[in-house]
């Protein structure tokens, strides 16, 4: 746009000196014309841009490294086009906070609307936050601006990628397991309770075949043991102590995923946490069906980390003492000293990357985390 | 579909945009139009039009257009260019005798043409083809042209702006460049084709809508529908008047200062309210005497307005007068041509020009010609200062008083010099009595009545002798001013002057023209009996703002112009005059039909010698400082761009790539300053580096090599404290360049390699 802007500067001074210089008539009215443009276009544009709307819209989800769609709406209801608008489009992925702005030109024409699709990337999982930071104004010449500001917002959740974590509750000596509620989803190992009734098929355990039920129908019938639903788990994200490293933030985000996923796939119903670093609030939720865990992800995704403040450990304990339980996960990448307090109330499994080890921690990085994290008990 | 990628991070936003075939029709289109724009300016400009027509330039332009649309992308087929240069190349070699005949006979047409426009004669080019062969030359240099414009055109193709300021900067250039002013139709296209594609600029890679190029076609389309206002009166008097007070102005700026009181020859405007005391030059000469330092002569006179000699017909008498000029006669200096052959005293004078105007340089009629007189410049009347306020000349002591004398010498001589001189002389007399014997046909009018009167005192008109004509003027002057008391039934010229010794001057210049006599208008500074008289030898006189003034100049025939009331017989108006020291005008026109006869033997004027390239450089003295400018302005952001990418790697989020980045830098600039790696190895810097920059700067080195050697080989991250001290050292290599590097190898390690 500077190409355009030194490009009318040179025009006018040719034709004003033309004007001064030899007098030509027609340099006068074409150098006023030139001046005037941008005068009267700022003008009109002052008015235009009251009455334009814009919105934004974004893909829901997105995978790690594909491309996604931002689409932004502008609607011009008026008879007037505008020559030139410069959109200020900022992204920022609410979990690591890495920011992007780009601008865009664009043609507005009358009694139209128009779209300008962006393509999305990200190597790094998190929620991404689409605002229309302005929108400028200007004569076709690119010369005088009238910016205006929208609120207009959309967001994106890149998703992170899971990996295979085998996880063990390990019985604790003060808490009790047992469960009465079972699983309706999928089977279980709990030979006491039966999940389903039906026909043998080969590779079944002679121990769950149903004796009465066979000799009833005179063919093999075989009962499947019921998935005991255990609620008796913590799963804590401390964003205090965060690096600036995004790689390990992401190895982090996928390794709470994981893990919460495999509990998921235990039927063990559990508590999912963290710390709003911004609000200086302990944000905790229940999780009892793969619904209600995917519907969580977004809110997991936007928990942006600082590197010092009130640890979330600290306001767990403090503000949220009921939460904690006989099974813990405390994944944190500098484990804050409060997590010591959690141990006081149950087993307290610590993932770290960095800082001081916590005694017993699981260490990984952000190159060989899901080997590192391949086996975790809790 | 075309994606555009902005920056490669984490987090990436990708502008969609569809490019069409409409992008490259535009590419050629726009480059076609600007490519024939810029030729029709050239040939419109230059003159060439005259000689031949524009479309062997076109067709060639059009056809390096057209061979650039059917390559698909001409900037990315990296052989396109150097083959099109090829191409050229070979051109120029197989038909080069045509092309440089050609470019000759460009120049000399435009040679022509130059001095038609400024009165400055360039050096002519020696031509050796026949005439039937000169349109193949001139076909063959045009489409060189073509081409090369054509080219140029299509290499910026992509970048509209840049070809829209190319065109602007191109028509000013140009005029500027020719001094021709450019055809009003075809500026009006040159400028809506500059608008048009200042619009577009912006939109190359988008596609685009019909509405959008409504939206353009409307902005055009209102350019042209308030164009036709440009022929109303009203804005055609406001353009002039913005022109003159543009050139008023300018001219004041340049030359004048608040004491400056001289008219210049331009009445039209004119007030009386001339102030007394104003400082105007200091003169100091070694014998001072009367003198008229003239610097503004007027030869025609039209609207109440003394301008010199029109340009053309200058140039109509371009060899005549370059020819004079070579051969040492200068009408400027006649005087001292004439008084050669005696033992002249000569003095040197030296002017401090404080307040008058320093376009002019203030001289005497006894000038010696050395130095100040320059033979290219034909338009010699007023000699041109341009700007200085300090000169010396040298000239010819006593000339007044000698003046009856040196005529009589003039006559009587048989010096073979003299005679030579008298040859040349004859010539530009010629010229003299065809260009400074016209009179206005408005003051004809009026006052041919009077003067016909005055004369038939004496006899018919076409019969007076000269000093019967010098008696004749002296009268009439006399009625119109000694004895004027308010009842003049005559109006004079230069009525809103009335009074002034500008309008005597005017007056007298057309008296005399009536009669015969060559004559002209001139403006300067007198210094009087009494001022030459109360000053010491090498003292400095002060000419004041009292003694500027106007008087009429008469050619005396042999010993060129002089100031009327330095002229014999025309001295005192109010005298009688004394048929002894009467001139000699037409006296023995035998002698000068030989004399003319002689002349034509001689060889014809050659035509031209080098230009002052170092003169036309200072006139535009300007144009060089700007350029200069913008090679430092272009250096200066070069350097910005440079520092602002380094630093964008070096700040990065990657703080792995950053302290790779910074490392490889401290060795770049290591490696300018002598620090060359041994085997590749960087610790063979470590000893080097102890023994001219120190321990602590070796050791910090030492620590960074192995931060470097992680940050490229190990997955291990790089702290924030490993990158600050990487930056540390960044630091510090600079500052050690800085102490220890001699200053011309550092500029050229800061401007030229941009390495801090």
């Amino acid at each position: 746009m500077i190409a355009v802007k030194i490009g009318w500067f040179v025009l006018e001074g040719t034709l004003i000196w033309s004007t001064v210089y030899y007098g030509s008539s027609l340099a006068v009215i074409l150098a006023v014309f030139l001046a005037a443009v941008p005068l009267v276009s700022a003008l009109i544009n002052l008015y235009i841009c009251r009455n334009v709307d814009v919105e934004i819209k974004a893909d829901l989800n997105l995978r790690k490294g594909s491309g996604g769609r931002c689409v932004l709406h502008v609607c011009n209801p008026l008879r007037i086009p505008v020559f030139r608008i410069r959109y200020v489009v900022k992204a920022q992925n609410q979990l690591n906070r890495e920011e992007k702005f780009m601008s865009l030109w664009s043609f507005l024409p009358p009694k139209k609307k128009q779209e300008e699709i962006l393509t999305v990337k990200s190597d790094f999982c998190g929620r991404i936050r689409f605002s229309l930071e302005k929108a400028v104004f200007y004569d076709c010449f690119g010369l005088i601006g009238v910016p205006y500001k929208y609120s207009a917002t959309a967001y994106m959740t890149v998703q992170p990628d899971t990996f295979e974590m085998e996880t063990v509750l390990i019985p604790g000596n003060n808490n009790i397991d047992e469960s009465d509620v079972y699983s309706q989803e999928r089977p279980g190992a709990d030979l006491t309770e039966i999940y389903q009734i039906r026909e043998y098929v080969p590779g079944d355990s002679p121990r769950q075949v149903h004796w009465k039920l066979t000799n009833k129908f005179d063919r093999l019938i075989v009962r499947d043991p019921a998935l005991p639903i255990m609620r008796n788990v913590l799963v804590f994200w401390e964003r205090t102590g965060e690096t600036d490293n995004r790689k390990l933030i992401d190895a982090q985000a996928e390794a709470m995923v994981s893990l919460c996923q495999s509990l998921l796939d235990q039927s063990i119903q559990f508590t999912i946490g963290w710390n709003d670093t911004d609000r200086n609030l302990c944000i905790l939720y229940e999780i009892r069906t793969m619904d209600e865990w995917i519907g969580i992800i977004p809110r997991l995704m936007r928990a942006a980390g600082t590197k010092t403040g009130l640890s979330g450990a600290q306001l767990l304990v403090q503000t949220r003492p009921e939460a904690l339980c006989g099974h813990m996960v405390y994944l944190a990448c500098e484990p804050q000293t409060e997590v010591m307090e959690m141990k006081k109330y149950g087993n307290v499994t610590v993932l770290q990357c960095d800082g001081d080890r916590i005694e017993g921690a699981l260490l990984f990085d952000e190159m060989h985390f899901r080997e590192q994290l391949s086996f975790v008990q809790i | 579909m075309k994606q555009k990628k902005k920056k490669e991070t984490g987090l990436s936003l990708i502008e969609q945009s569809e490019s069409g075939g409409h992008q490259r029709l535009f590419h050629f289109m726009s480059s076609m139009a600007v490519s024939l724009f810029l030729i029709i300016m050239f040939f419109e400009l230059t003159g060439l039009k005259e000689q031949i027509s524009f479309l062997p330039a076109s067709v060639s332009a059009v056809a390096v257009c057209l061979l650039v649309l059917g390559i698909k992308n001409p900037k990315k087929d990296g052989w396109f260019y150097p083959g099109i240069l090829v191409f050229l190349l070979v051109y120029v070699l197989a038909f080069r005798k045509y092309i440089l005949e050609g470019i000759c006979l460009f120049w000399n047409h435009f040679g022509k043409m130059w001095t038609e426009r400024t009165g400055w004669v360039l050096e002519e080019w020696t031509t050796g083809f026949g005439i039937a062969e000169e349109r193949l030359c001139l076909t063959a240099f045009s489409i060189l042209i073509g081409v090369c414009i054509s080219i140029l055109a299509s290499w910026l193709a992509k970048k509209t702006a840049v070809l829209a300021i190319l065109l602007s900067v191109g028509l000013l250039a140009g005029q500027m460049m020719t001094k021709q002013e450019m055809p009003d139709s075809l500026f009006l296209f040159v400028m809506l084709a500059g608008i048009g594609l200042l619009l577009y600029s912006g939109w190359e890679k988008k596609k685009l809508s019909l509405s959008h190029v409504l939206g353009l076609c409307f902005v055009l389309l209102a350019a042209a529908v308030i164009l036709p206002l440009a022929s109303l009166s009203g804005i055609k008097e406001q353009a002039e008047e913005l022109q003159e007070d543009f050139h008023v102005k300018l001219h004041e700026y340049r030359y004048e200062t608040n004491d400056t009181t001289l008219p210049e020859g331009d009445f039209r405007e004119f007030t009386n309210n001339q102030r007394d005391g104003l400082t105007a030059l200091l003169v100091t000469m070694e014998q001072p005497e009367v003198m008229y330092l003239r610097g503004f002569t007027g030869a025609v006179f039209e609207k109440n307005r003394w301008t010199e000699i029109e340009t053309d017909i200058i140039a109509e008498n371009r060899d005549l007068l370059y020819w004079l000029g070579t051969n040492q006669f200068q009408p400027g200096a006649q005087y001292e041509k004439v008084t050669a052959w005696d033992d002249n005293e000569l003095q040197s004078v030296t002017v401090q020009n404080v307040g008058a105007c320093s376009r002019y340089l203030y001289v005497p009629f006894s000038l010696l010609s050395d130095g100040l007189l320059v033979p290219e410049n034909l338009n010699t009347d007023s000699v041109l200062s341009e700007g200085k306020r300090r000169y010396l000349f040298q000239m010819v002591t006593g000339a007044a008083e000698k003046m009856p004398d040196v005529l009589e010498q003039l006559r009587n001589t048989d010096s073979e010099t003299q005679i030579a001189y008298q040859k040349a002389e004859n010539l530009y007399r010629q010229f003299v009595y065809e260009q400074y014997l016209r009179i206005p046909q408005e003051i004809s009018e009026v006052l041919k009545t009077e003067w016909d009167e005055t004369a038939s005192v004496y006899g018919t008109l076409g019969e007076l002798t000269p000093e019967q004509i010098q008696l004749c003027v002296k009268e009439f002057l006399s009625r119109c001013f000694s004895e004027n008391d308010g009842t003049l039934e005559w109006e004079l010229p230069l009525a809103n002057a009335e009074g002034t010794e500008y309008q005597y001057a005017t007056v007298a210049v057309m008296t005399l023209r009536y009669f015969g006599i060559p004559a002209r208008y001139a403006e300067g500074y007198r210094i009087t009996r009494e001022m030459a008289d109360s000053t010491a030898s090498g003292e400095t006189i002060v000419v004041d703002s009292s003694q500027a003034g106007a008087w009429a100049e008469v050619y005396q025939d042999g010993a060129g112009w002089i100031p009327m009331e330095l002229t014999p017989g025309l001295e005192e108006l109010s005298q009688k005059p004394d048929k002894d020291n009467v001139s000699d005008i037409n006296e023995n026109p035998e002698e000068s039909e030989e004399l003319e006869e002689e002349l034509m033997e001689e060889p014809e004027p050659d035509g031209g010698t080098q230009v002052m390239v170092a003169q036309i450089l200072k006139k535009h003295y300007l144009l060089v400082v700007i350029v200069i400018l913008m090679i430092f302005l272009s250096i200066w952001g070069r350097r910005k761009l440079i520092l602002k990418r380094r630093e964008s790697r070096f700040y990065q989020d990657n703080r792995k790539e950053a302290s790779a980045w910074i490392f490889a830098h401290v060795i770049k600039i290591l490696d300018k300053n002598g620090f060359h790696l041994e085997n590749g190895s960087v610790s063979s810097l470590y000893e080097p580096l102890k023994e001219h920059y120190g321990e602590k700067y070796a050791e910090l080195m030492k620590n960074n090599i192995e931060v470097n050697g992680r940050a490229i080989f190990s997955s291990h991250s790089i702290k924030e404290e490993e990158w600050k001290n990487m930056l540390l050292l960044h630091r510090e290599t600079i500052q050690y360049v800085k102490i220890n590097t001699k200053w011309h190898k550092r500029i050229i390690m800061k401007w030229v390699e941009c390495l801090y």
